[in-house]
């Protein structure tokens, strides 16, 4: 949300409501609100359910009313440099709230006790595609199954990650099948593996190619389902072009036993999406799709 | 029966004349035929009949598919092959690497990629042996992995005695382009992208 200012150097404290954790209250020391007899603003109520302003003890205060305990989002307030000259004195204040992963708790319940071992695609000396912009895969799988760790751990699942920093899984230049196999043995050498999923970015000759497509293995009936949930989860969040499921003879599907699927966020050699993948925000909601995915996965089990 | 078979002969003979003629670059010739809307019989034409005659038919009809712009699906375009030097399989392969013409989807192998051979063997195991360029200059990702194999493997495993196409670099098996297909075994035709 977006508040304007009529000062540019409007001194402002974000904070919690000690008395009430469901509020925030953005104060401005020493400013007055002009029009407090305004009816609170009313909000759709995913983040925020309203915006109600005050003026107490001589400072304007803005009270953001939340549907849970602000202790569980981010929120932060920061002011957006107006360009306008004509307007030099006033200024945009803008408020983030964003909510953390312990918010979607109900929707991950089903991932707890599950052991579920996580590739990102590629590292080390094999950057994996490039983008036009310079970003290389290996890093985006990376970042993204980082963050597909940090979620299903929080929510009770055992994750095990072929890699956690930029390498190669078996050895530097080896040969495919060595560095691919590498990958499959994590899976299958931990104990009770219950799915495997494979993280990568796509990339293609032409650079119109785009959207999230995610792949099983022909005969695995419950990768298949995986893949599905998955790609639906992504499609649902990211909005991109929905590409569908497929089967591919890709080697870390065919060479696991246990469910699996490879997903392909989006396609790095598309100029739009490589921004989009080099993105935290969107990384963390492609992250959040998936380990919903992961959950619905287990539920329907 | 005879008769039959020796009328198609004929009509076989006359229409390679006729798409020689037409591929011809030094265009008046051509022009010329099509206008009269029948094949002429000036010399060069009656030299390039008794060559053609001599080395029996020196061009085959074939299928040939290049990926569509978002990477999808393969579209399949007719080629006619000139099989004067390379063998069909061979010709065929080669055209992939020319690149499609407009309206028949994008090149999908790298241009700096060399083919080094392309063979079948009696089982109907075809090998296309290409030199490193293919996989140093290959820009990688599944989808792309995905077309540039079913581009190669699609179009050879349209002659029907083709069952599977195993890749080679410089004569060794290639295991995999960027990571992402199992390449260790021969290809089968990957009829879910036609």
């Amino acid at each position: 949300m977006e508040f304007k200012l009529g000062s540019k150097d409007s001194q402002y404290i974000l904070q919690v409501n000690p008395q009430n954790k469901k509020e925030l209250l953005l104060t401005f020391p020493g400013t007055k609100i002009k029009n407090t007899s305004q009816r609170p603003i009313t909000l759709d109520g995913s983040l925020a359910k309203s915006v109600k302003f005050t003026n107490e003890n001589g400072s304007g205060r803005a009270v953001v009313s939340l549907p849970y305990d602000a202790d569980t989002v981010n929120y932060k307030a920061y002011i957006i440099n107006n360009a306008d000259s004509r307007r030099r004195n006033s200024s945009v204040l803008a408020v983030d709230i964003s909510k953390k992963a312990a918010v979607l708790s109900r929707s991950l319940q089903a991932v707890a006790g599950h052991v579920i071992v996580i590739d990102p695609g590629h590292g080390g000396s094999d950057s994996g595609a490039v983008g036009p912009d310079g970003i290389m895969e290996k890093n985006v799988t990376l970042a993204v199954a980082k963050k597909v760790y940090n979620i299903l751990v929080n929510n009770g699942a055992t994750v095990i990650m072929t890699r956690t920093v930029d390498k190669d899984v078996y050895a530097p230049n080896a040969s495919a099948v060595q560095e691919l196999q590498a990958r499959v043995n994590v899976g299958e050498y931990t104990k009770n593996t219950d799915i495997f999923l494979s993280v990568h970015a796509n990339s293609f000759t032409s650079p119109s190619a785009n959207g999230t497509e995610t792949y099983y293995y022909q005969s695995s009936s419950q990768g298949e389902k995986l893949a599905s949930l998955i790609q639906d989860e992504m499609v649902k969040s990211s909005g991109l072009n929905d590409r569908g499921i497929a089967a591919a003879n890709f080697y870390v599907l065919k060479h696991t036993s246990m469910p699996s699927a490879l997903v392909e966020l989006a396609f790095i050699s598309n100029y739009r999406e490589e921004g989009l993948l080099n993105a935290d925000d969107f990384q963390e909601m492609m992250a959040e799709a998936i380990c919903r995915a992961i959950s619905r996965y287990f539920q329907a089990d | 029966m005879e008769r039959i078979r020796t009328i198609l002969a004929a009509f076989f003979i006359i229409s390679t004349v006729f798409i020689a003629g037409c591929s011809d670059n030094s265009g008046n010739k051509a022009q010329s035929e099509q206008q009269n809307g029948q094949i002429t019989t000036n010399d060069q034409a009656k030299n390039e009949k008794e060559s053609s005659d001599k080395k029996n038919i020196k061009q085959v009809k074939a299928t040939v598919y290049f990926p569509d712009e978002n990477g999808q699906k393969l579209i399949a375009s007719d080629r006619t092959l000139n099989t004067e030097v390379d063998d069909k399989y061979l010709a065929a392969v080669k055209v992939l690497l020319q690149g499609p013409k407009k309206g028949e989807g994008i090149a999908v192998i790298p241009k700096q990629a060399k083919l080094l051979a392309v063979s079948v063997d009696k089982n109907g195991i075809a090998s296309v042996n290409f030199d490193n360029a293919l996989v140093k200059n290959f820009s990688g990702g599944s989808t792309g992995e995905i077309m540039l194999v079913g581009s190669v493997t699609d179009t050879l495993t349209n002659f029907p005695e083709v069952k599977a196409v195993r890749f080679l670099v410089d004569g060794k098996p290639l295991e995999t382009l960027s990571g992402h297909l199992d390449l260790t075994e021969p290809v089968k035709r990957m009829k879910n992208i036609l």
